[in-house]
């Protein structure tokens, strides 16, 4: 009985863990930053969701991710990429393990995330839209209506 | 190679990527070590066959596996890579599985060189990384192991974009000589001339699609049969000698279609395998494959299907002219009836549970039906009782690391 009300315990928390990251997903924003020098560029979806799964692309710059189970990637997935971070995990085993192309690199925190693409040209990543944002960065692309 | 090896070499290979792979990542970015693994248990409600090695009985032994992948950066755009396999199926070699360098000479150009797994279809290359597919066995219908799995050549990809759609070519050429494995049993392959050439997609960013065809001059050496067929070639009976052995050109046709969304996903895949050999038929299959996610799970059902087009015996052994000639006749029916592929259908309902970033573990049931056959149910009961109806039942858990 005890095994039997801790399975479901253990069931229940990664049901509505996972829940509880998709539903609050739906209610944060995130904007995607980029190091380049024309400030007017704007990417669309499809450019991004290129970028950070390491498809070719018009656009030529590195991507710099956060971890999985973080909210802000929480937020990318749902709302830019459109795949859970599993499915996203599967297709990068693929990719890995038949040599043909790796995840994004990925930076633990929202700061360290933000001094990295400072600090380094041509590169792009998300955080959340309330971040502050260095001048020298350009925002491409936003979730929050603007 | 013997399971008690194999157990050794897994416990090495994760003792010393447990050792290794802390340490030498913080002191060098040169070096990357990852890899996967999965333990697979099934059996099957039939005891009359036994399908793929799964019987009427609990195994671990068919596609339980670990791997390691080396990746040495020698160069910002050179790097080497290993991937050594160890797997508790007897009739697999444990070993190094994929070696091979990579160069990029500019960012959309990726060159190859080396052993390399065959990309004949969606998922041929990672076959073994449970981990990036939805079943724990992919329809065996297009990724038994009928075929031979790795090549030693070269392989040329380039990545291009147009608009909203983001595509890639690979060429490749190459040989193999090793082992082939069908039914749990191995026989000599030697593959010459293999070339083919991919072309694969994305528009939109999710929705995938891939076209592919290979050719290569194949011989198998079917031990036993090939004896066979030297003797009957001996004696003057050409036709028949030439219906029982492996040997000639094959060219397979793919194409794959993919639609991933946040909440289900779509697939559907086909292949074509034309040969100008008796014992290797052509063959066209495919599956449709749908799923539901219901995170961390996933919910999904698969159909697949393979039609054989099998030839007919020689007919130059005569019949009713001599008692031995008879005896013959009758001794190449036999042979050439059990060298004889069947079709094969089947339902897949099947659940992935992603119970961390890493590690999914997995349940699924298959309905087969079909006739025996060397592409389906080998016989170890009773032939006749066979209903030719077989549920494949299996569990698995899945990592990477």
């Amino acid at each position: 009985m005890q095994i039997t009300n801790s399975l479901r315990k253990l069931v229940m928390a990664s049901l509505f863990g996972v829940y509880a990251i998709n539903a609050l997903a739906q209610e944060h924003d995130i904007m995607v930053v980029a190091n380049i020098d024309n400030q007017t560029v704007k990417l669309d979806k499809v450019d991004i969701r290129n970028l950070f799964m390491g498809n070719a692309s018009d656009v030529v710059l590195e991507p710099v991710s956060l971890p999985p189970q973080t909210l802000a990637r929480a937020v990318f997935n749902t709302k830019i990429i459109g795949l859970t971070e599993s499915r996203i995990q599967s297709y990068w085993s693929q990719m890995r393990f038949s040599g043909r192309s790796r995840p994004p690199k990925e930076i633990s925190t929202v700061d360290e995330l933000i001094s990295y693409v400072s600090s380094h040209k041509d590169t792009v990543a998300f955080v959340p839209a309330s971040a502050e944002i260095p001048a020298h960065l350009t925002v491409v692309y936003s979730t929050a209506k603007m | 190679m013997n399971a008690k090896f194999n157990v050794k070499l897994s416990a090495a290979m994760l003792c010393s990527c447990l050792l290794a792979s802390p340490a030498v990542l913080a002191s060098s970015e040169k070096l990357e070590i990852s890899g996967f693994g999965r333990v697979v248990a099934g059996f099957t409600d039939d005891r009359d066959v036994s399908f793929e090695g799964y019987e009427n009985e609990l195994s671990f032994q068919e596609q339980t596996l670990l791997a390691l992948q080396v990746d040495y950066h020698l160069l910002d755009n050179l790097t080497i890579t290993s991937q050594l396999l160890a797997h508790t199926n007897s009739e697999r070699d444990s070993g190094v599985e994929w070696l091979y360098a990579s160069y990029v000479p500019h960012s959309n150009w990726l060159v190859k060189g080396g052993r390399m797994r065959t990309p004949f279809y969606h998922y041929s290359d990672v076959i073994d990384v449970g981990f990036a597919y939805p079943w724990i066995s992919p329809p065996q219908q297009l990724y038994s192991a009928f075929l031979f799995n790795q090549y030693d050549g070269a392989s040329v990809i380039h990545n291009f974009a147009l608009g909203n759609f983001s595509g890639s070519v690979e060429g490749y050429y190459g040989s193999f000589n090793g082992d082939t494995q069908f039914q749990d049993r191995r026989y000599a392959t030697n593959i010459d001339g293999l070339t083919g050439l991919v072309f694969s997609g994305v528009y939109n960013a999710n929705l995938r699609l891939r076209a592919s065809y290979s050719t290569a001059d194949f011989s198998v050496n079917l031990a036993e049969i090939s004896a066979f067929a030297d003797q009957l070639r001996s004696f003057g009976f050409v036709e028949s000698a030439d219906s029982l052995t492996m040997e000639g050109e094959f060219d397979i046709y793919q194409v794959g279609l993919a639609l991933d969304e946040l909440d289900y996903n779509l697939a559907w895949e086909w292949m074509r395998i034309e040969s100008d050999t008796v014992l290797a038929p052509n063959i066209e299959s495919y599956y449709v494959q749908g799923g539901l996610v219901f995170q961390p799970f996933t919910v999904h059902l698969t159909y697949a299907d393979m039609a054989t087009n099998p030839q007919g015996a020689a007919t130059d052994i005569p019949l009713g002219l001599a008692p031995d000639l008879d005896q013959l006749y009758y001794a190449y029916q036999t042979v050439f009836a059990r060298t004889q592929a069947a079709d094969l259908e089947s339902i897949t309902l099947g659940v992935r549970w992603d119970a961390g970033v890493r590690v999914a573990f997995k349940a699924e049931v298959t309905h087969y039906r079909g006739a025996l056959g060397i592409s389906t149910f080998e016989a170890v009961g009773d032939r006749d009782a066979f209903d030719e109806r077989v549920n494949l039942y299996q569990l698995g858990m899945e990592f990477v690391f």
